[in-house]
């Protein structure tokens, strides 16, 4: 079964954001609009970060995207009280909206802000709702609970499934094939809108993948690896 | 981004990336060296008056160590006074205050020229 991971390039990452948008149409994320976006509650399942450190004149910036990490050891799993997110057997941590009470211990678990919680009813004024993904039927794919670019009810927490809708477009076409899903199957939506083709996806396992070699460069490292969260994005920078 | 002269403001989900280093999400900010705010009484995320001859706009600090320190940075894009309904009454437009001035060797705008003084906002204003 693949490993799925992302591999960022900082260097070549010019901070447009196009990954932001792009999700955000991909998963049907609504905005907040100016009064939720001034208590800091718009959700962003990829989100840029911004480091500046420094002092005038000698000032340094970087921007780092940052989805879900899914990581191969999740502090969020292991203190959600209902099971209302777990490590898929495919690796992939997800959530499941009908189950989340909207505890939101998981937030403060996550060391990298990966995780929303939705605090206003979410609303597309005419004529945004065409910005839909058309691909949001209710469907449980078999990782178990409802997920996806479905609209979530107020109260629960979502963050980055991974595209997990097509993750599981992926495997039904494999499974006609009559083969396993493998590397190159699918891509995420950030990774397919990077116009400076930054972002990598595939699966970390596969010796032939792109991603299982740029996460084994010299450039490669992860978001706070010494927490032990194994996470399964890694970036690379100072090539 | 959502730059091109402010065409790319009527979009609710532009307004909410652009500002994405300084945290301000649908409004404006002025961008003041650390060291410069600190001898004007300004703190981070105040109100301030931005006052050129031409009038003066009001935005919210971020103290942004990458502000040249005798230069503050306004960005362009927001404060429209027409244009639909994501673009209209989100910050402040630094066209009201920036000097008719022009690049004497290009002939563009000088857009980096305007003398402004920056000033806390009272309460009432």
């Amino acid at each position: 079964m693949p490993r799925w991971g992302m591999v960022i390039d900082l260097d070549k990452c010019t901070a447009c954001q196009a990954c932001v948008v792009a999700c955000r149409a991909e998963n049907t994320v609504p905005f907040a609009g100016p009064e939720e976006s001034a208590k800091n509650r718009p959700i962003f399942w990829m989100q840029l970060l911004s480091l500046i450190e420094g002092e005038y004149p000698r000032v340094r910036g970087q921007f780092i995207p940052r989805p879900c990490m899914h990581c191969d050891n999740p502090p969020c799993v292991q203190v959600c009280p209902v099971g209302a997110t777990w490590k898929a057997e495919d690796g992939l941590v997800v959530q499941d909206y009908d189950r989340c009470i909207g505890c939101r211990y998981c937030m403060v678990a996550c060391p990298y802000g990966a995780r929303f919680f939705n605090w206003y009813r979410p609303s597309w004024p005419t004529p945004l709702e065409r910005q839909h993904n058309p691909d949001r039927s209710p469907h449980r794919p078999p990782t178990g609970g409802r997920q996806g670019p479905e609209v979530r009810p107020v109260g629960v927490v979502e963050k980055c499934t991974f595209c997990i809708h097509r993750l599981e477009k992926a495997k039904q076409k494999a499974r006609a094939e009559g083969r396993e899903v493998r590397d190159g199957d699918y891509v995420t939506a950030c990774t397919q809108t990077c116009p400076a083709k930054a972002i990598y996806f595939g699966d970390l396992d596969d010796p032939t993948s792109e991603v299982y070699k740029l996460s084994r460069s010299r450039r490669a490292f992860r978001l706070l690896e010494e927490l032990g969260t194994e996470p399964r994005v890694y970036y690379l920078a100072g090539g | 981004m959502a730059h091109a002269e402010g065409r790319g403001a009527n979009s609710p989900w532009l307004q909410e990336i652009l500002g994405t280093h300084v945290g301000r999400r649908w409004e404006s900010w002025v961008e003041i060296n650390p060291t410069t705010a600190r001898k004007l009484g300004i703190a981070e995320g105040d109100w301030v008056w931005v006052e050129s001859p031409l009038g003066r706009v009001k935005v919210r600090a971020k103290l942004h160590p990458g502000a040249k320190p005798e230069v503050v940075n306004l960005p362009f894009e927001r404060g429209h006074k027409s244009y639909g309904r994501w673009a209209v009454g989100y910050g402040a437009n630094p066209n009201e205050i920036l000097a008719r001035e022009y690049d004497y060797l290009g002939g563009d705008a000088a857009f980096f020229s305007t003398r402004v003084r920056v000033y806390k906002a009272t309460e009432s204003e």
